[in-house]
């Protein structure tokens, strides 16, 4: 039995009470750093409270939208669910709190409501956004075309990230001729013009029907000819990290490599992916806004880019029919823009405060 | 001093590793063979470069491939052949009955977890416990390799160990599953001496506590002498000369071994020149020929020496070495021309 023996025992206890006092004075744990870090940066703190602001709309917008959706499906709204004309069986309403019942007034509307005899409205106190050419409140447009702004740009995201993540990691550990076809494909991925492939590939598929519609086809192409820049960075992430001791000591330990790899190499290069994420999906967002600009997204979605896409002619004469559109995905760009900076530069390990 | 047959543990024969790497083939264990019995410890001495870590990781068979590869020879262990085990069942060998602890503390823990989730991960990984028990498990293995307060210290991560510490870490999570051969791999000589001290004398305490064999790899020749039954000595991937601590460390028979015993300093002994062993390891991509000590040997037989490699003579029984002044080639190189080559004892004083 191993005796330990007592003057050891005071050396240690010692050295334990400084560990503490040092926990209590700057707490310990990387991720307490790194909000330390992002909480220094106002910036960054900019960026995420924009950011977490987007979120919410877009959660809120979708769980309305459902709602009305379920509603809608069981026939508890009125109105006719069959005819496409009658639209005035969309009912969601976010009514301003303390309005008398009889004439409230309304905050936000289902986003494909139209307002008989109000298109074109400037912006007002009624309609805070104007309405477009429909008679549909921009505000309300903007408010629930958060759902598909975002969600697009994070599945697209996080379809690239999780493809790009895995071949990299498997190309980084195991090196060899595996590498060796990953870098050639990546090459091959890099010297094709993306956005044009991506014109080309949605036309191609404009007949498609896949559950998602179109923009099904635009996430998915996306992540198949995205994941390159990831795989690159995890690549050459797990190069080094698999070289490091404790890698062998987990083989020694008879641990398989898919768990080495998974899940002991993986958190370790966690700070890239998080940067790659969060930078990356201002880049989708933006990229698939573009694409819907010049009319390649889905007319029927509710979304910041097709909006845009709708109304860009009309920029002198109307100018807050884009203009709404634009500024929302500007912030959104600018929020992820800046919460990225700020978390590249609080992941640093080289970093220290 | 030899023991029965069927206290062998772990057997080596003819164990050939070799790393292909751009600059040409380095040889780095052109044969090793050797015996571990039950419940000693053996220890594995030799320069940097002689091919131990490798000998430790080609019994494991975890050697980095590409660049390298076991290329043959055997690793009997319980009677089955190490070498020829499926990818799964290696697995299962590995970290259970046989386990490995690693130089350097400071990087062989994982930094983004718990050291409770990975000794608790160790022992999931070889028996089918819920984490709650593996927890459990791990607190109680962790004092017993003497980590004051376990049950707190089994939440903190490593950078909150000190390197001694983090090395008790590593032989807790060794022995989480009671293995029957530990390889450790120079496990004292990144810690400072008092460190150094504790370590040792804890795996010496938990390795009669489990009865568990050990591989000690070290360069420490005082190390070996605290803590080892027997003695490998390995020279440019070859097991040069391999006996009883008491015999090797009192009339080595190797001229390389003689080297290495005589090149310690000694406060007891009278003031004297240390024995130098002349030139410098050799590059392992083109060693010398045959016997790849000849070129410092100061015994070396023209002739003989870089082209005959010499066999494993057995001066008794369970001490072996290869080397050709013992061998019947050297024997006779000797007596056709007349010379007595012959390796003097240490002096006296450097006896321990």
């Amino acid at each position: 039995m191993a005796t330990v023996d007592r003057e050891e025992r005071e050396e240690f206890l010692l050295d334990e009470k400084t560990l503490r006092e040092i926990d209590t004075m700057k707490g310990a744990g990387q991720w307490s750093i790194v909000w330390r870090r992002i909480k220094k940066d106002k910036m960054g703190m900019l960026g995420l409270y924009i950011v977490l602001f987007l979120i919410l709309m877009a959660f809120t917008s979708w769980i309305l939208l459902s709602f009305d959706q379920f509603l809608t499906d069981r026939d508890i709204l009125f109105g006719d669910p069959n005819n496409s004309i009658s639209l005035n069986n969309l009912y969601v309403e976010l009514w301003v709190p303390g309005m008398p019942k009889e004439n409230p007034i309304v905050l936000f509307n289902h986003p494909r409501y139209q307002f008989a005899d109000q298109a074109k409205l400037p912006p007002s106190f009624e309609h805070p956004f104007g309405t477009d050419r429909n008679g549909q409140d921009m505000l309300s447009r903007v408010f629930f075309g958060a759902t598909v702004s975002l969600a697009l740009g994070f599945l697209g995201q996080m379809t690239t990230v999780i493809i790009g993540t895995f071949l990299g990691a498997i190309a980084g550990f195991y090196g060899g001729l595996i590498d060796e076809v990953l870098q050639r494909i990546i090459e091959i991925l890099y010297s094709m013009p993306g956005f044009i492939l991506m014109i080309f590939i949605i036309v191609l598929f404009e007949d498609v029907n896949i559950p998602g519609g179109r923009y099904a086809v635009v996430v998915i192409f996306f992540s198949l000819i995205g994941w390159g820049g990831t795989a690159l960075i995890v690549r050459s992430n797990f190069f080094s990290l698999k070289q490091q001791d404790f890698v062998e000591a987990e083989k020694a330990l008879g641990a398989s490599d898919m768990r080495i790899i998974f899940k002991h190499i993986l958190p370790n290069s966690l700070a890239p992916l998080i940067i790659i994420v969060t930078l990356g999906i201002a880049g989708t967002i933006f990229l698939f806004a573009a694409l819907a600009f010049f009319g390649f997204g889905d007319p029927n979605a509710v979304s910041w880019g097709d909006d845009l896409n709708k109304w860009q002619n009309d920029l002198i004469e109307y100018p807050w029919m884009p203009m709404f559109p634009a500024l929302f995905i500007f912030f959104t760009v600018l929020g992820f823009n800046l919460l990225g900076d700020s978390l590249r530069d609080a992941l640093d390990p080289r970093l220290k405060d | 001093m030899s023991r029965p047959p069927e206290d062998i543990l772990l057997e080596i024969n003819g164990l050939k590793t070799y790393f292909f790497t751009e600059e040409g083939v380095v040889k780095a264990i052109e044969s090793v063979d050797l015996v571990v019995y039950k419940s000693e410890t053996l220890g594995l001495v030799g320069e940097s470069g002689s091919g131990k870590s490798v000998t430790a990781l080609s019994i494991l068979g975890i050697v980095p491939d590409p660049p390298g590869k076991v290329l043959s020879g055997e690793v009997m262990f319980h009677g089955q052949d190490l070498r020829h085990l499926s990818d799964s069942d290696m697995r299962k060998i590995r970290g259970n009955q046989i386990a490995m602890i690693f130089q350097d503390p400071m990087t062989s823990l994982n930094p983004v977890f718990t050291v409770g989730d990975q000794i608790s991960e160790a022992i999931m990984l070889h028996q089918k416990v819920t984490k709650k028990e593996a927890r459990e498990k791990s607190v109680k293995i962790m004092s017993l390799v003497g980590i004051p307060s376990a049950d707190e210290r089994v939440d903190n991560y490593p950078f909150e160990f000190s390197g001694g510490m983090r090395q008790r870490v590593m032989i807790a999570m060794s022995l989480s599953c009671n293995p029957e051969l530990l390889i450790a791999d120079e496990p004292s000589t990144s810690l400072d001496v008092t460190i150094q001290a504790q370590i040792l004398e804890l795996l010496k305490a938990t390795s009669e506590e489990f009865d568990m064999s050990i591989i000690l790899i070290t360069h420490d020749m005082g190390v070996i002498a605290e803590m080892c039954d027997r003695v490998a000595v390995m020279y440019a991937g070859f097991i040069c000369e391999i006996g009883d601590i008491m015999v090797i460390f009192k009339s080595p028979y190797h001229p390389y071994t003689r080297g290495l015993l005589g090149a310690i300093p000694r406060p007891d002994a009278a003031r004297e020149d240390l024995t130098i062993i002349r030139g410098s390891i050799p590059n392992l991509i083109n060693p010398p020929s045959a016997c790849r000590f000849h070129p410092r040997c100061d015994y070396m037989m023209r002739g003989l020496c870089e082209t005959v490699l010499p066999g494993l003579v057995e001066i008794e029984s369970g001490h072996r070495v290869r080397c050709h002044l013992y061998t019947e080639e050297g024997k006779a190189w000797m007596q056709e021309r007349g010379e007595k080559r012959e390796i003097g004892h240490v002096p006296k004083a450097a006896v321990i």
